[in-house]
């Protein structure tokens, strides 16, 4: 016996084979701990065996596959004994260890560069996930990795775990010491280069100042900054026609004692490689363009060829369609290589004409939208857009359309006619189609599916009974399939399709859907609030215990948080996400804001807003230059309540503005509400008649309607005083007096236009209509109306012809006589009526000349907007016509001005714009030219001439020819 | 043996491990038990006594988690594999080994006929999905034999080989050869892969 004893623990850390208990009778189960992650429901569910049931060693391997499966457990082993009292039957203990899972990282004293996201990759803890602590050495040590490529050698990072046991959480926070930043102290270079060092050392910009201008002393080391350092030294190399050259960075030494570093550099010039065309001339830069060695920094054949189709391609889209491209590499010699491109034009094509027969299913207009090629067209493409390549891909455009609607038998041929209408170069090119028979779906069977999905999944399928046939629809049923399963709670379900023949060209297809285990949110967690408040997450995250997990309405949720602006960072996850379990928590991991934001830009207005202030000279301006800076500052996240506190500020010399303005997205939590309270001071000479200084208040609340209606409630305050006033004096009591206005004012917005910035089809609608009460404190009272209508019409597929229409009118009602000029319409300029420069629509003083504004305002613009240069120079015609008129009724439709004292009638301009389309919107130049400009008085000679009465008055004009320089389209 | 063991089980103060975790492999187990019955089915099928040491459980569980992840792999891509039957006939040979020996030799090893089969299934289906994986991708020019062909030439030199072979009579197994050592770097490579993509936990106290 004592034998056996020892015998027992000699084997005891070894598992005890259990084919030696096998068939016994299990007289108990215990658990170790006793408290597990799962409940004992759940656990005698899952166990293949109960107490009672005789024991084998394929459930003990399964009871343990089966609990770690479920993702709650870390590691699990069954022990066994023999009860004392029975000895023929076994107590078994399932000795547990539970999951911890990731549920937030935390950073302190991060000192940017890395980005907290950089150390959160770097520490490859991933949200959701299982946390194991022997993972958190080597997250910390990735830290410090990424630390030190940033310069910051000194660094240290020690962490420490939070662990909420009640949801098997784990916060990890690591704390970093970020100490000084390293700086460069020289480069080293090694290796065989022939440029000076100094001009290398400079390419890097390591060292302090900007481009050329050095300064003394080294920059601090980050990483983008040694690999942009690298990149450029390798760009500089090739510059010089060493395009096989290389740059490696062999090591940073890192000097602790100076807190520097030096980093080494390998440079291997390699051979003078020189790229050049014989046969036609190409630009240098068009060839680095085109020929991928530049690019790739390398030269093998395949890249060679590769350039050679390119240049090919090139010169087919240039009319040579009969080109031919070939090339040679000379061997080295003396350190260089040459590579020629020897390229035989041929004679010059122009693509004529492009037609399409045999076509019934899609029109022909249907077609070509999908086409590359392009006929020649004046200016624009003068030769037309052709080549080989695109003829092939255009096919196959065709081809796959047809075959996406049934048609599976579909063939595009071509023919290539020379000489078209015996003209020599002119090409027909024909694209000769030949539908075949379209196939339909004869019967679609949707199996596995539960019956009360059916009639939703009927609904959203392409492929149903009379529907073409095609696989593009069949993927796309699948995907609708997927996805509405993947958003009501099945992330595991499956499908599949199979197809039998049913009749002539009709085909029965089989969708099988295997929608897999149904999981639902446990409960929602949001870790990583600090000053927001809980309530202001939780009414965005739509998602509840107990419902289906949906990835849409976790992406939906995410979205709504990050509308609010005041979250860097909106990281999502299922907690477990491979476990095994009916229900699990979604996690949303914020990280707030800085909060605090800053704006700065600098600007320039040109126009005709120059002359003095204080003179009568000039009253339709001269052209100006006029530099303007703006400086901003928010406060996010106000009270912790996703409000913003911002204050943007302008400063030129004709304007000086300061907007405090206070925000409430998503107000009361309705996320189509926007509530904002807004302060304004403005002092700003935009309008040439005088000096405006502005204080006002508002309070505003924006309401979307639908996407695409939307309605803004307002209540302004403001009181505005005019200074430098420029018209007759006996006008200034009545129109420049301190003016007092309380307003309150709706907005309706419909915009239904395709792209806000640079429309071409849609339309867009406003209706302004306010009224200002002495009860608001006005001490004017009116009623002010300004509605706008645009449409945009395409014509083909690159021309839009657009169209608005303005309206204002404004109604006195009590108060002064006249509406003060601070409330009046002015209009004219840019955006409005080209005919004028800016603002100066309208009534005039009769003395001055100087534009008084009206209470009524009518203006139509028509535009057609055109292609003019490739893609993306456009033109624009243009005819604008309209005015600011003294008063609703003094609306007149006449173009002819009746004498110097008329301003209301009809005031057009025709012209020419350019417009160059760039990321953030086209930038315009127009050109007009008003045949009947106003005519008026102007005064010439001083303020107290004018008092005096011994000015000169004199016959001015609006300039006939305006030109407008500014960015976005007109409407 | 089963005396033995229950000898233990009732003899020792505390109770005895049945069964553990010994490898996991994303939410995949491999158990203690699953280790040492591919030892002792390994040393059945080669004729070997039994060798359950921590460096012999390590190497099988090593064996096991490849196995697991080929397997893996196999299933998400719906290729035809082996089936039971195909392990099945696979037995008759073996038995014939061992003659009227086999429950006796069965005994020895303490591992069953079924256990067996379910060993022999899961070799050949990672054989066969590593065969549809990875062979298509092998793709052998002249130059790749004959520069193979040039370092078994070398290699049979060195050894003082008198009757090499000529590169043309030998193509055909040049060729075999070639393609299983492409294909199994080619399945190493997948595997080195699989490994970093996969979470894979040893447990420690079990390879002890």
């Amino acid at each position: 016996m004592p034998f056996l004893l020892l015998f027992a623990a000699a084997v005891c850390t070894q598992a005890q084979d259990p084919a030696a208990i096998e068939g016994r009778s299990i007289e108990r189960i215990d658990f170790d701990p006793p408290a597990q992650p799962l409940a004992p429901a759940d656990l005698a569910r899952i166990l293949p065996f109960q107490e009672g049931s005789l024991l084998r060693a394929t459930d003990l391997r399964e009871a343990i596959a089966r609990l770690y499966a479920t993702g709650r457990y870390s590691d699990i082993s069954i022990d066994g004994s023999i009860d004392q009292h029975d000895s023929g039957r076994v107590i078994l203990t399932i000795r547990t260890s539970p999951t911890w899972f990731v549920s937030g990282v935390t950073f302190d004293g991060v000192a940017e560069p890395p980005t907290k996201g950089q150390l959160l990759t770097a520490s490859k803890l991933e949200l959701g996930t299982e946390f194991l602590e022997s993972d958190l050495p080597k997250a910390a040590q990735n830290i410090e990795e990424r630390l030190r490529a940033n310069g910051l050698y000194q660094a240290k990072v020690s962490y420490h775990v939070d662990r909420l046991p009640a949801t098997e959480e784990v916060i990890v926070h690591f704390k970093i010491a970020s100490g000084d930043r390293a700086r460069f102290d020289g480069v080293h270079l090694g290796g065989d280069f022939t440029q000076p060092p100094q001009q290398i050392i400079d390419e890097t910009h390591w060292r302090n100042g900007f481009s050329f201008i050095h300064l003394p002393g080294w920059r601090q080391e980050t990483e983008s900054l040694v690999s942009s350092g690298v990149d450029r030294v390798l760009t500089h190399l090739q510059r010089g026609d060493h395009l096989e050259a290389t740059v490696g960075l062999q090591d940073i030494a890192y000097d602790a004692d100076s807190n520097t570093v030096l980093p080494s550099l390998l440079i291997d010039s390699g051979p003078i490689l020189q790229v050049r065309t014989t046969g036609a001339k190409v630009s240098r830069g068009k060839l680095r363009q085109l020929v991928p060695v530049f690019e790739e920094r390398a030269v093998d054949r395949s890249l060679l060829v590769e350039g050679r189709r390119n240049l090919l391609e090139y010169f087919q889209s240039q009319g040579y369609f009969d080109a031919v491209v070939d090339f040679n590499q000379t061997p080295l010699q003396n350190g260089r290589e040459l590579i020629e491109y020897n390229i035989e034009l041929n004679d010059r094509h122009i693509l004529s004409r492009l037609d399409i027969t045999g076509n019934r299913y899609f029109d022909a207009e249907t077609l070509r939208e999908r086409l590359e090629m392009t006929p020649a067209r004046w200016l624009r493409s003068r030769y037309g857009r052709y080549s080989q390549q695109i003829l092939d891909r255009d096919i196959a455009s065709i081809r796959d359309l047809y075959q996406s609607n049934g048609f599976r038998d579909a063939d595009v041929s071509y023919n290539i006619e020379d000489e078209y209408k015996g003209i020599h170069g002119h090409l027909l090119v024909t694209l000769k189609v030949n539908e075949g028979p379209q196939w339909l779906v004869n019967k679609l069977t949707i199996q596995g599916a539960p019956e009360s999905d059916l009639p939703y999944l009927r609904l959203v399928l392409e492929s149903t009974e009379g529907q073409p046939f095609s696989e593009a629809s069949i993927a796309a049923d699948r995907d609708a399939i997927l996805t509405y399963y993947f958003n009501n709670g099945y992330p595991d379900a499956n499908f599949d399709w199979t197809q039998s023949p049913a009749s002539e060209h009709r085909v029965d297809l089989a969708y099988t859907i295997t929608p897999g285990k149904r999981i639902y949110v446990r409960s929602v967690i949001v870790r990583g609030l600090n000053t927001t408040k809980a309530s202001l997450v939780d009414d965005r995250i739509s998602l509840q215990p107990g419902d289906p997990i949906s990835q849409n309405a976790i992406a939906q949720s995410q979205q709504k948080l990050y509308n609010l602006g005041i979250f860097s960072s909106v990281q999502t996850a299922i907690q477990n996400p491979d476990g095994n379990e009916d229900d699990k928590y979604v996690l949303f991991d914020v990280d707030e804001a800085n909060r605090y934001s800053f704006t700065g830009g600098i600007g320039a207005q040109l126009g005709r807003i120059g002359a003095g202030v204080t003179t009568f000279d000039e009253p339709a301006g001269t052209t100006g230059f006029v530099p303007r800076i703006s400086l901003g500052i928010s406060r996010l996240n106000l009270f912790g309540e996703g409000r913003t506190l911002s204050l943007q500020t302008r400063f030129s010399t004709i304007e000086q503005r300061a907007l405090l303005t206070y925000t409430a997205p998503q107000w009361l939590g309705a996320e189509n509400l926007t509530a904002t309270i807004s302060g304004l001071f403005d002092n700003s000479h935009d309008i040439r008649t005088f000096t405006e200084r502005r204080w006002e208040t508002s309070a505003q609340l924006a309401q979307r309607l639908t996407r695409a209606n939307s309605i803004q409630y307002r209540l302004t305050f403001r009181r505005v005083t005019l200074s430098d006033v420029v018209i007759s004096p006996e006008l200034i009591p009545q129109l420049s007096q301190p003016d007092r206005t309380g307003m309150f004012s709706m907005t309706f917005i419909q915009d239904r236009r395709d792209d806000p910035i640079n429309s071409h089809r849609g339309i867009y609608n406003t209706i302004d209509v306010g009224i200002a009460l002495r009860q608001l404190g006005s001490q004017t009272e009116f009623a002010r109306l300004l509605a706008r209508n645009s449409t945009y019409h395409p014509i083909g597929k690159d021309v839009v012809l657009a169209r608005t229409l303005q309206f204002g009118w404004i109604e006195r009602l009590s108060g002064e006589p006249q509406i003060p000029l601070a409330e009046r319409f002015f209009a004219g300029g840019a955006d409005t009526n080209r005919a004028f420069p800016d603002n100066q629509a309208g009534p005039r003083d009769l003395e001055t000349g100087f534009p008084l504004g009206g209470d009524a305002l009518l203006m139509h613009s028509t535009e057609l907007r055109f292609p003019l240069f490739g893609d993306n120079v456009g033109g624009v015609l243009f005819w604008d016509v309209g005015n600011v008129y003294s008063e609703v009724q003094d609306i007149s439709f006449r173009f002819r001005q009746e004498n110097l004292q008329d301003f209301d009638y009809m005031v057009q301009a025709f012209g020419f714009g350019i417009r160059y389309k760039t990321p953030i919107g086209p930038i315009r130049l127009d050109f007009a030219f008003s045949p009947d400009s106003p005519r008026f008085y102007g005064f010439q000679g001083t303020y107290d001439q004018l008092l005096a009465g011994t000015g000169i008055l004199t016959n001015q004009r609006i300039n006939i020819f305006q030109f407008h320089f500014s960015l976005g389209q007109t409407f | 043996m089963r005396f033995l063991a229950l000898a233990i089980l009732a003899a020792s103060a505390h109770a005895a491990v049945l069964d553990r975790i010994a490898v996991t492999v994303g939410r995949q187990v491999i158990t203690e038990s699953d280790v040492i019955s591919d030892l002792r089915v390994s040393a059945f099928l080669d004729h070997k006594p039994i060798s359950i040491t921590p460096v012999e459980k390590r190497k099988a569980a090593d064996r096991l988690v490849d196995q697991l992840l080929i397997l893996q792999e196999a299933a998400f891509s719906r290729v035809p594999l082996p089936s039971r039957e195909d392990a099945v006939k696979m037995i008759g040979p073996i038995q014939a080994q061992y003659g009227d020996g086999w429950d006796a030799a069965l005994a020895r090893y303490q591992i069953t006929e079924d256990g067996v089969i379910g060993h022999l299934l899961a070799g050949l289906r990672a054989m066969r999905y590593t065969e549809l994986r990875f062979r298509p991708e092998v793709q052998l020019s002249d130059h790749d034999l004959r520069d193979y062909y040039g370092t078994l030439a070398q290699e049979w030199k060195q050894k003082g080989e008198t009757q090499i072979p000529t590169f043309e009579s030998s193509r055909e197994q040049l060729e075999k050869l070639l393609t299983e050592q492409r294909t199994s770097e080619a399945l190493d490579r997948w595997l080195g892969a699989q490994r970093q993509e996969t979470r894979i936990r040893y447990r420690d106290e079990v390879f002890q």
